[in-house]
């Protein structure tokens, strides 16, 4: 148990990484030399376009605050994040940041976090039997080829999967279309619509979990094996107990903790999507959202995606570290 | 003779290595790839960047091993320079972020305290930056980023993960019987952080450092793949980048995007074989059981 002044500490602490984290958030993006909106027009000359006088690309400035000092822009952001406003986006600039976040988290959401318990679940439950059978080396040669094989598989980067699937079940057998997360002349709420949603949602998503069960499942048994060879295990079995007890009440407990404290961490950070992946299926949802908004240099949209990512995941460490004392009383406050 | 104890302790620490099978696999692996590219870059006749040096879109033959890619450049020696150049950059990324996380780790979680809660709220801000979208930001803002400065950049933003790990770890030795022990009868910090803390947590650093590096690279090959590598040299990742944009898949150029993915996924398990290793020569509980 910890006391009242742990529980202090740790929220005060929660508010300062919070507002540490905002202000980089703000900071970042502006000390980065050239304006959003020159870059912007600068783009449109690239693509042909020919350009009047200056004095446009000043309005526009004038418009998102950029032609404020750095402070003035600072009061505007927090005051606007108080008021839940976001501003408007840069780059798609009649909508707002607020809009555009909402339009993508859902399919991120969705397509990570259905794959983030799949594959939890899937891994805790095949790493935990790996490391059993491995106690009195049980372990036959079929758990040992599983084991190097999730060995392999949490060790790779997705990409290198997902190209490999790409390539065997789009183009070799086009079982999944390629890209996207719609087709965009279905209507919304026919069944054609839902199908074309997990069709697409298929090949990230099966890519996500085979990675992820390897991981999952390689450290519960790692942290297993290193459980089993514990005193308390040995005394636990010397009283008589039965093996089904030890594992699921001695063994698997303990190593269950720090697996908590891994999914939390990952749940938290599920709103950022996963950049590299959705980019590489583009796939509408918030890491490719942030890519694109990083390419153009849209300062707000930048801002607006990472103040959510920072929220979800610094609460989802408060909330951990709230409630690791009250299920491992070694660590806490004295 | 308690010298002489340490010393044959150590040679012994040594023969073990050697004798761990998936030590001594993954080390081999991940060296022959390594000095094996590094040769053939010397000897190839081959550049692995200018454009028009060889007949374009050839397939195998004695002459070209691997083919020639649409741009008229010999795929192998493409791959070598790039297995080198991705190597390095990992490994260079990973040695410096984990000095980083261990100093900080053990700062944090030996001493406590007030260092023990700026450490902390440091790692907790680099955990929590979205790393990645700023390493895509700096690359994007830079338009190129050097082999070098992806080490630096990478490793700046890879320390914090391992940092909180290895700190409760460090909290959680601290609690255990045998270091109070040491600490009540005297024993100095330093000591007791040389010879009982790190001893101890050689498991978890030997698999923090493998994750490092395997980390390193997949970011490094990730920020690539998706366009954000340097412009003057050649990686993994920016092969697999030149072979998506040029459309390989369509083209069925499999000799062109396959092997980067393949070398990749080599030196990766080899990493991980290396990690399961100094897992087990590390934990005695493993060791007693074999």
């Amino acid at each position: 148990m910890y006391t009242f002044k742990y529980l202090i500490r740790r929220i005060v602490m929660y508010l300062i990484t919070l507002s540490l984290a905002i202000s980089l958030n703000f900071l970042i993006p502006r000390l980065i030399p050239g304006s959003p909106i020159q870059q912007k027009f600068a783009e449109l000359i690239r693509m042909g376009e020919t350009m009047g006088g200056t004095e446009f690309i000043e309005k526009y400035e004038k418009l998102f605050n950029l032609d404020q000092p750095l402070q003035v822009q600072f009061f505007y952001y927090i005051s606007g994040l108080l008021s839940g406003n976001l501003g408007f986006s840069i780059s798609y600039f009649p909508s707002t940041v607020i809009d555009l976040i909402m339009k993508a988290l859902p399919w991120t959401i969705g397509l990570l976090f259905t794959s983030l318990m799949i594959s939890f679940t899937c891994g805790i439950l095949l790493g935990s039997l790996m490391g059993w059978l491995k106690r009195e080396g049980r372990e036959s040669k079929w758990m040992e080829s599983i084991w190097l094989l999730s060995l392999f598989l949490s060790n790779i980067p997705f990409y290198i999967f997902a190209m490999i699937l790409v390539f065997l079940l789009t183009f070799i057998f086009p079982l999944f279309p390629y890209g996207g997360g719609i087709d965009p002349l279905l209507v919304p709420g026919t069944i054609d619509y839902y199908i074309s949603i997990l069709r697409h949602a298929f090949l990230p998503a099966l890519c996500i979990v085979i990675v992820q069960i390897g991981g999952w499942s390689m450290s519960v048994r790692g942290l297993l094996v290193s459980v089993l060879g514990e005193d308390y295990l040995f005394l636990a079995k010397a009283k008589g107990l039965k093996e089904r007890r030890i594992f699921s009440r001695y063994a698997v407990r303990n190593v269950l903790l720090p697996q908590v404290t891994d999914l939390a961490i990952s749940l938290g950070t599920i709103t950022g999507g996963s950049i590299i992946m959705e980019s590489v299926f583009s796939y509408p949802g918030i890491g490719n959202l942030l890519f694109r908004a990083v390419k153009q240099l849209d300062y707000t949209l930048i801002q607006g995606i990472t103040l959510i990512i920072v929220f979800t995941v610094t609460t989802a460490a408060l909330i951990i570290d709230l409630f690791y004392p009250l299920l491992d009383p070694r660590i806490g406050e004295k | 003779m308690i010298m002489d104890n340490r010393i044959m302790g150590k040679l012994k620490g040594l023969k073990v290595i050697v004798e761990n099978k998936k030590i001594f696999i993954g080390l081999c692996l991940v060296l022959v790839i390594y000095f094996g590219s590094l040769i053939y870059t010397r000897v190839s006749p081959y550049s692995p960047r200018k454009i028009g040096d060889v007949p374009v879109n050839m397939p195998s033959s004695p002459e070209y091993p691997l083919g020639t890619d649409p741009m008229g450049r010999d795929i192998l020696t493409q791959l070598c320079y790039a297995t080198v150049s991705s190597i390095q950059v990992g490994v260079a990324a990973a040695m410096m972020s984990f000095t980083i996380s261990i100093l900080l780790a053990i700062l944090a979680g030996y001493y406590g305290g007030y260092v023990d809660s700026v450490i902390s709220m440091v790692t907790e801000v680099f955990i929590t930056l979205p790393s990645l979208a700023i390493l895509i930001l700096i690359a994007a803002v830079f338009g190129r980023v050097e082999l070098h400065m992806m080490a630096i950049i990478l490793a700046f933003f890879g320390w914090a993960f391992p940092c909180k790990i290895l700190r409760a770890q460090v909290l959680s030795l601290k609690e255990r019987g045998f270091i109070k022990l040491a600490l009540l009868s005297g024993t100095h910090n330093l000591e007791v952080i040389i010879r009982e803390i790190i001893p101890n947590m050689l498991p978890f650093i030997g698999v923090w450092i493998a994750f490092a590096i395997v980390g390193a690279m997949g970011a490094q090959a990730g920020l690539e793949l998706i366009g954000l590598g340097p412009q003057t040299s050649v990686s993994l990742g920016v092969m697999l980048n030149w072979a998506t944009t040029l459309a390989a898949f369509t083209r069925g150029l499999i000799n062109w995007w396959l092997p980067p993915c393949l070398v990749l996924m080599f030196i990766f398990l080899g990493v991980a074989l290396i990690s399961v290793g100094l897992d087990e020569i590390g934990n005695p509980k493993l060791k007693a059981r074999r």
